[in-house]
């Protein structure tokens, strides 16, 4: 070959090199900015700075309430003993859920149980049941619901319909003695005497 | 001679075609971060300037994209640490702050992302991010409620998200858990990298509709593969082969 054409291969493969990288380009114009309201978040609702929830007869109340009017994501709870319009406090204490639990069921002797978090995470404080005198009888954690439920934690999260792990709103029985909801598709309970854990089906 | 210039220029293709890893990602998306800080360049948001550059790059992996962060700047003023988005329309803090943008620290090019970090975003812990449109490429981030979200972690995909926005995709419909595009509150953010897809319990997940319009982005600029470089490495070396014979 000669030197002539050894210069003019070169040329030709830088030519062609340059040529390939303007045919994968993409216009880089910004498209022209709309008047409107057409802004894309990354955000959350924040719960009202108080919640409460009542006992079936009334006779209990649970608040949860901001610390600091939401400037951190701290919350408290506090258990009322209730008779007639005499709220009485039984126990207060903050609570570890970010902004407080996603849900509160409470029974007729008092026992709070404080269901996931108010924001959407694979959370430690999945289950904490606390009884009548403010003591923690239970914690349960996204890693003991899963293992519970024997369902693969990406699935539970696939699943998912109130939060990280939730198809379903908890509910409590009649008695009030157990609370019952679905992960995963299965249904698990979980008993609020003593925060015991178990599969029903 | 002339077999020693072909032989430098497949030499040079074959080292490219090998590094080949070293360009694993057909895209690339620049993003210049800038800090707000008080008027004095003091009490600056994300003061460890955190970018979780490699959770990013782990969900935008998914897309063959891969981030690139550039040194950060600072904007000092007071004024929009707490940054009023409001309806993010024209006399808010949000849209005179994007609107000048290369005056308030942002990149004039065309083809890089400008994300800002406030203190806070409309005052408010439940605020992370936003984007100024669909396809946009002015992003803010409120740092404390980010922070604040499995703290002291923080909430590692906010950024990856709003870059989403500016990529042209939308919150996923359906809200599905597991979607990195998915609205702020049924969202499930992994915790960690080890649970982002996929991996772990294989969050922040990205569809192949999402990625094709993620990739079609001109956001996204197309790093040259190695066959590319090849070519432009046989070309070196004929040019090098030139300037030899004329010595």
């Amino acid at each position: 070959m000669s030197t002539r054409t050894t210069h003019g291969a070169g040329r030709l493969a830088i030519v062609i090199a340059g040529l390939l990288v303007a045919c994968t380009g993409k216009s880089a114009e910004n498209p022209a900015p709309t008047p409107q309201v057409a802004m894309d978040q990354d955000r959350i609702t924040l719960p009202p700075l108080q919640r409460e929830t009542a006992s079936l007869s009334g006779t209990y109340a649970f608040i949860v309430a901001a610390e600091d009017r939401w400037q951190s994501a701290r919350a408290s709870g506090e258990l009322l003993r209730v008779a007639g319009t005499r709220r009485t406090s039984a126990w207060k204490t903050s609570l570890p859920e970010q902004f407080g639990p996603r849900f509160v069921l409470l029974n007729e002797g008092g026992n709070v149980l404080l269901v996931d978090e108010w924001v959407n995470i694979v959370t430690r404080h999945a289950l904490v049941l606390f009884d009548a005198t403010g003591r923690e009888r239970a914690h349960h954690t996204f890693d003991d619901i899963q293992t519970a439920t024997g369902v693969p934690g990406s699935t539970i999260v696939q699943m998912a319909r109130y939060g990280a792990w939730l198809t379903s709103v908890p509910a409590l029985d009649e008695g009030g003695e157990t609370a019952t909801f679905t992960v995963g598709g299965r249904t698990l309970s979980i008993s609020l005497a003593d925060g015991h854990l178990s599969v029903i089906r | 001679m002339r077999l020693r210039t072909w032989l430098v220029g497949v030499f040079v293709a074959g080292f490219l075609v090998a590094s080949g890893p070293a360009f694993a990602s057909p895209f690339q998306v620049t993003v210049q971060p800038i800090r707000i800080c008080n008027d004095g360049g003091t009490n600056c948001a994300n003061p460890s300037k955190i970018l979780f550059e490699a959770e990013g790059d782990k969900m935008w992996a998914q897309a063959g994209i891969d981030l690139l962060f550039l040194p950060w700047n600072t904007l000092n003023n007071t004024a929009y640490q707490n940054l009023q988005v409001g309806l993010g329309g024209p006399g808010t803090e949000y849209n005179n702050l994007w609107t000048n943008a290369v005056s308030n620290g942002g990149s004039a090019q065309t083809t890089v992302l400008n994300v800002w970090f406030a203190d806070l975003l409309d005052n408010s812990l439940g605020f992370y991010g936003v984007t100024n449109f669909l396809g946009g490429r002015q992003i803010a981030i409120g740092w404390q409620a980010v922070a604040a979200y499995n703290s002291p972690i923080g909430r590692i995909d906010t950024i990856a998200h709003e870059i989403g926005h500016s990529l042209g995709l939308i919150h996923t419909v359906g809200d599905p858990a597991d979607n990195l595009m998915t609205q702020g509150g049924p969202r499930t953010p992994a915790l960690t990298i080890g649970d982002v897809n996929p991996d772990g319990l294989k969050l922040d997940k990205l569809t192949a509709a999402q990625i094709a319009i993620a990739d079609a982005s001109p956001y996204a600029v197309p790093v040259p593969e190695p066959a590319t470089l090849s070519l432009v490495g046989l070309g070196l070396a004929g040019l090098l082969r030139r300037a030899r014979k004329r010595r």
